[in-house]
């Protein structure tokens, strides 16, 4: 297959094309190319490592923490106390506050916005 | 190639006398293709050795030295890529841009011949860039490659990981457009013809 174009303007591109090969000669390096080469070598490596260091320090921390949760955890009597469920009325018995002779009735919520009779 | 295999097979494994000879060999062919690519002379040390920096950290993912030269002119493709957008991003001042007082002031600095010559080539060069403004950075690679730089067709296979024929129809593409950002959208034969051989 082979793509066919008008003959001038398959000459305008020849000649656009010789012009671009003209205007840009391959440049001799300069004498500082291979030292600054190196200087950019060295300065990905040392940004590579500087990261890696990083990455590992986060993992280190990152596993302690980790083990320190699970010992935390695992050890017996180390947990909180787990709240007993007791209802209103059973702690008034176990109170005694009744035989003390205090005037009793059914506790009621009161809600905030409402004023409270004295 | 330009270097002997094993040299580049040195290299993969970190040695650094390799890499160097690498450099050597190849420094002045990826400082005239960036060259071509980029068309700014300032800019043209600072990319090539961008591609040295970029080789030298993926070596170690090349299979083996026969591919070493397409290798290299992928990584020389995509650095040239990067400046250009780069610089899409970023605005220029040309000599087209100068108020006419600044002009007066550049002219008044140009002295001996050369350096009347050196700013001759800038300019051609700034006006090639002009012309090329309007192409897209996938085309003005592949044409640089192709037209400029007159890889052969296998060696584009090489560099692009694409056949033949998909090559072909690119490149007749991008020749198109350029015709078109030359300013003769209508001389040529109207969308152009593929013609089976």
């Amino acid at each position: 297959m082979e793509s066919r174009m008008n003959p001038d303007d398959e000459r305008r591109l020849e000649v656009f094309f010789q012009t671009w090969r003209e205007a840009c000669p391959g440049p001799e390096a300069g004498r500082n190319f291979m030292p600054e080469l190196w200087g950019r070598i060295e300065a990905r490596r040392h940004r590579a490592a500087v990261f890696q260091r990083m990455a590992a320090s986060f993992v280190t921390a990152a596993c302690a923490v980790s083990l320190i949760l699970a010992l935390m955890l695992a050890i017996p009597g180390g947990r909180a106390p787990v709240a007993e469920s007791e209802s209103y009325a059973e702690a008034l018995v176990a109170d005694h506050s009744s035989e003390a002779g205090y005037y009793a009735e059914p506790a009621y919520v009161i809600p905030a916005s409402e004023p409270v009779a004295r | 190639m330009l270097v002997a295999p094993e040299v580049v097979l040195r290299a993969r494994t970190g040695e650094e006398a390799a890499f160097t000879e690498i450099v050597l060999a190849y420094r002045k062919r990826v400082l005239a293709t960036v060259a071509r690519l980029i068309l700014r002379s300032e800019d043209v040390e600072d990319v090539s050795q961008e591609v040295f920096t970029r080789l030298y950290f993926s070596l170690d993912q090349l299979r083996s030295a026969e591919g070493f030269e397409a290798w290299l002119y992928r990584l020389t493709m995509n650095a040239a890529y990067d400046y250009l957008r780069r610089q899409k991003r970023r605005p220029e001042h040309r000599m087209a841009d100068l108020s006419e007082q600044q002009v007066t002031i550049a002219d008044a600095l140009r002295g001996s011949r050369v350096e009347r010559e050196r700013q001759d080539a800038a300019a051609r060069r700034e006006a090639l860039e002009q012309a090329l403004a309007g192409v897209s950075e996938e085309d003005r690679v592949l044409l640089t490659l192709k037209e400029v730089e007159g890889l052969s067709l296998k060696e584009l296979e090489a560099v692009y990981h694409v056949n033949g024929n998909a090559l072909k129809v690119r490149l007749f593409r991008a020749r198109q457009r350029v015709l078109k950002a030359l300013g003769h959208p209508g001389k040529h034969a109207a969308g152009g013809t593929l013609v089976r051989e």
